[in-house]
């Protein structure tokens, strides 16, 4: 059996040389850089857009919807952000659960903490606050893809849609602090659906941008 | 025959598990910033990787190729390594899926058998001359019938049975689930027993 050649390590070696490659300390510091950035930004086009508006519910349940969302906001950013034990990151059938299921279940969550249903909302307004939960969704968007770009061997569009998901849940939740209309069909189509839609960018720029190659 | 082809494996995943541990513990050190780690890192890596690539594609440049890049995608994504992760399951799905892009592109040249001769186990070389030659006719047999089985198969039975990757750790290589991985190497198990029957017969009767 031929072996490897010992000219393959000179030839490594060399190329290591090269070419230059952050430590793990740089890559975390650069990476806590831009998700500190992506939030800040959503946080300015948040109180941008006039920042928390409570409407008909109570305070106290304003907040603790807009929890839920952050929690599951959280939970998804955190299984698919960081990989695990394994440099393989979460199996491809534990991220495409959270992307696919993201979406109906912080819709039931809504809908339970949505209180008295008020007057559904005009199309105008469905669409200006699609548009809204969209761009307060975009930082994270872009920073967690930043955050693991060509860094996935394995699945890396199914990597992009848990990662789209969980920023469209960042976005709902701080619309669901912004946004006084609580009618289902208003949830439905302006504060969730942008989850459904950051998980179909995600997957379809996931191999392009997370995959390792 | 089997047998020894059994044990040979499982020497090589008792071997590897332990050399694995440094393999890891020089990664971490290469991704906290030791530079002076990454000829540990190579050492440990690039000829296992090496052996892997050569099974699979049957030719040492496209081997000797993308054992280079593999080696130079750790060395970029090295910031990226978890503390405690292991690097082999990393290094071969980051193989793997260079070697498939490669074949993607050069469809012709990858997973062929013309060319160059098949591996040789290093199992032989502790058998008496009569078994080192039957070893190695066994080898080039089991190199031919892997190569018939579906890629999906016989990547399972690679990392498991040749590579002595867990199941866990297949099934995270090749994107799949430990039960899959498992019954794709079980499926290119009883086929390789199938199509290699009379060989295995024969050791059968020895014993």
């Amino acid at each position: 059996m031929s072996g490897l050649r010992p000219q393959v390590r000179a030839l490594v070696f060399s190329a290591v040389r090269a070419t230059p490659s952050a430590s793990r300390r740089e890559v975390g510091r650069r990476n806590a850089a831009r998700l500190g950035l992506a939030a800040l930004v959503a946080l300015a086009e948040f109180f941008a857009l006039g920042g928390s508006v409570y409407g008909a519910r109570s305070v106290g349940l304003t907040l603790f919807s807009a929890a839920g969302w952050g929690l599951v906001a959280l939970a998804i950013t955190r299984l698919s952000l960081v990989r695990g034990p394994s440099m393989l990151g979460r199996p491809t059938r534990a991220l495409l659960t959270m992307a696919v299921a993201c979406a109906p279940i912080v819709f039931c969550w809504a809908a339970a903490t949505a209180g008295a249903q008020g007057a559904s909302a005009d199309w105008g307004l469905h669409a200006r606050c699609l548009g809204a939960t969209i761009l307060l969704s975009a930082p994270p968007f872009v920073a967690f893809l930043y955050a693991r770009r060509h860094s996935d061997p394995v699945h890396p569009a199914a990597l992009g849609a848990a990662l789209g998901a969980a920023s469209g849940a960042w976005g709902g939740a701080l619309i669901d602090l912004h946004c006084p209309v609580t009618h289902v069909a208003h949830l439905g189509a302006a504060h969730v659906m942008p989850i459904a839609l950051f998980a179909l960018a995600g997957a379809a720029l996931g191999k392009r941008v997370l995959s390792l190659r | 025959m089997i047998a020894a082809r059994t044990f040979h494996f499982d020497m090589h995943a008792s071997f590897r598990a332990v050399t694995q541990s440094a393999a890891d513990v020089a990664m971490d050190r290469y991704a906290n910033g030791d530079a002076g780690a990454f000829g540990a890192v190579y050492d440990a890596v690039a000829p296992r990787l090496h052996a892997y690539l050569r099974a699979r594609s049957g030719s040492d440049a496209i081997a000797d190729d993308v054992v280079q890049q593999t080696m130079l995608r750790i060395h970029t994504a090295r910031g990226s390594f978890q503390q405690g992760a292991q690097v082999m399951p990393w290094a071969y799905a980051i193989a793997r899926r260079l070697l498939v892009d490669r074949s993607r592109r050069h469809r012709r040249e990858v997973l062929t058998l013309d060319g160059e001769s098949p591996a040789e186990g290093a199992s032989s070389a502790d058998l008496p001359a009569d078994d080192a030659v039957h070893a190695a006719q066994l080898e080039r047999r089991l190199d031919v019938e892997l190569a018939r089985l579906p890629e999906a198969q016989r990547a399972a039975f690679e990392l498991v049975k040749r590579e002595g990757l867990s199941m866990a750790e297949a099934a995270a290589v090749l994107g799949t689930t430990a039960t899959a991985v498992k019954l794709r190497a079980h499926r290119a198990y009883v086929s390789l027993r199938a199509a290699l029957g009379s060989a295995f017969g024969a050791e059968g009767a020895d014993r």
